[in-house]
């Protein structure tokens, strides 16, 4: 298995955030994580690019355990993250961003054609490259929150709640990218609180309640079930 | 009566640029540590006996002098971040508060059993030298001084500015957890920033030795006056720190010309009350 988590256990001091998580990631797939306010979705994917460090439990990811690892390693290993809030660096320019994002990677030539990749992808970071990101719109920052990940040259990217607070026209935009990235073949992991909208671009889903997984599956079997659309379809 | 005045102006943006090198490591090391570091007055004060011991005993000159100790106290700082500060980075202020403070007492009481308490002098060997402009006197250290402190705050302003390093700096006092998602590695750049800090603070200590005296309690007061430049100019904000620096380099100046000398040290901080009063919101304004 490409991805294989087992049995993750996290907490904040004494509050536990994440209670014996297993879920696994085939390589070239999208993965759903479902899940409530505080379900521990971002706590997650903090364990898995080793900022929060586990109480218990294994990762494995393209045959290498990293639930020790540093931040630094994961990411070198192929594993990136797209965090919650995007988070991009309000002082800096988007170019500069952009080149921070590709820090793991040594060879200019290979953050040159990563770079054009970005832009190709998002033409609208090519335009504003030396203005500062923190001038930017929400939707263009969503967008250089993902391009940053991506110029890491992701195995594996991990994308928290992409869509929040965008306009809708936006949130295709960005959905047609995610599909985009995984069709170059890289494995996919989207927290999303569209619950419909996670479900219908995913192959497999899990669902988060208080650290818990109560319910996984195909994700088109998950959009028939009825817990799940009486509570995150509100249908 | 308007030479005397260009001359403490001269004096003053000497004293300015000393300032800034000292104030710039501190604002640096509370930007991307989240660290109030009371102890940067004593890497000044050890840097300082560092040039003065290498010149003493190993006769080099002020020039080569003053890089051993900047080399020397870049080291010490290192070890000193990675031993007593990274345990409580992400702690509240008060723990580096409280911490620094005592690390600050500790170095220099050791430094006063150890040196002892005698003021010594760093002889540059160009004082001697003196130049005439316009009416005002300048000797040939100062010049070397005013060039060196300038150069070197350039230099930092650069390499934050254009190098990879720099910028990883920046990301990580911007958001720390961003940049450990972009993989960079956040020890290295703590150690980084502890090393320029340390570099600089020897650098300012070898030069203020050099003009004035070295001695175990150097650093007590030029700490706190750091902190009043730092606070003026701007948490994080380099240009706003170098205007701060000279201005109360100027401050001290021309109250030590023109009100009373023995108040110097006075002036900075009822400055910094004035302003607090007339302007809460910071010489650099909001944000
Ligand atoms: N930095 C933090 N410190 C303390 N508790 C936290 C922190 N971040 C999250 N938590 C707690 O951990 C739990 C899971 O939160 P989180 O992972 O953010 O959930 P989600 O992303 O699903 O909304 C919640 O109870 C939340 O209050
Ligand atoms: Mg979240």
């Amino acid at each position: 298995m490409f991805l294989k988590v087992d049995n993750l256990t996290a907490h904040y001091g004494r509050v536990k955030a994440l209670d014996n998580v297993s879920m696994e990631a085939p390589k070239g797939s999208i993965v759903s994580l479902i899940g409530a306010n505080g379900a521990g979705k971002s706590s997650f994917m903090m364990c898995l690019s080793g900022v929060l460090r586990p109480t218990s439990g294994t990762i494995e990811f393209d045959g290498q355990r990293i639930e020790s690892a540093w931040p630094e390693q994961i990411v070198s290993l192929g594993l990136s993250q797209c965090p919650e809030g995007r988070r991009v660096w309000p002082k800096m320019t988007v170019l500069e961003n952009l080149e921070m994002g590709a820090f793991s990677v040594r060879e200019p030539r290979v953050v040159g054609e990563r770079l054009e990749r970005a832009f190709s992808l998002f033409p609208i970071l090519k335009e504003r490259q030396w203005q500062l990101a923190g001038s930017l719109s929400g939707g263009e920052q969503q967008m250089l929150a993902i391009a940053r990940a991506l110029m890491a040259g992701p195995k594996l990217l991990m994308l928290d709640e992409p869509s929040l607070g965008l306009a809708p026209i936006i949130v295709e935009k960005v959905m047609e990218v995610i599909k985009d990235i995984r069709a170059a073949g890289t494995t996919v992991i989207l927290v999303e609180q569209n619950a419909f909208m996670a479900l219908s671009i995913a192959d497999h889903a899990y669902v988060l309640e208080t650290g818990k997984v109560v319910l996984s599956g195909k994700a088109s079997e998950l959009l028939q079930n009825d817990d799940v659309r009486k509570s995150y379809l509100g249908i | 009566m308007t030479t005397i005045f260009f001359q403490q102006i001269l004096n003053g943006v000497i004293q300015g640029c000393i300032y800034a090198l000292i104030a710039l490591g501190l604002s640096l090391v509370f930007g991307i540590l989240e660290i109030a570091n009371f102890a940067h007055g004593e890497f000044y004060m050890i840097g300082a006996f560092m040039a003065l011991f290498s010149i003493t005993f190993l006769g080099v000159p002020f020039f080569i002098a003053m890089i051993i100790a900047m080399i020397g106290m870049a080291f010490v700082a290192t070890v000193i971040e990675r031993v007593v500060f990274r345990p409580i980075v992400g702690k509240p202020l008060i723990n580096s508060m409280l911490l620094s403070f005592g690390l600050s007492t500790a170095l220099a009481n050791l430094a006063l059993y150890f040196f002892k308490a005698d003021p010594r002098k760093i002889t540059s060997g160009l004082a001697s030298y003196r130049f005439s402009f316009l009416g005002l006197y300048i000797t040939g250290e100062r010049i070397a001084i005013l060039v060196l402190s300038v150069f070197l705050v350039l230099l930092l302003a650069w390499f934050i500015q254009y190098t990879r390093t720099g910028k990883a700096m920046r990301a990580v006092a911007q958001d720390r957890t961003a940049a450990q998602l972009a993989g960079i590695n956040i020890r290295r750049i703590y150690s980084v920033t502890f090393a320029i800090s340390g570099a600089l603070a020897a650098a300012a200590g070898t030069m203020v030795g050099a003009m004035f005296f070295v001695n175990p309690e150097m650093g007590f007061t030029v700490v706190l006056k750091s902190f009043v430049i730092v606070t003026l100019g701007g948490f994080g904000k380099i240009k706003g720190v170098i205007f701060a620096a000279i201005l109360i380099g100027l401050v001290e100046s021309l109250g030590g010309g023109f009100i009373s000398y023995a108040y110097k040290d006075a002036y900075p901080f009822l400055l910094l009350i004035l302003l607090f009063i007339l302007k809460p919101e910071g010489l650099a304004g909001g944000k």
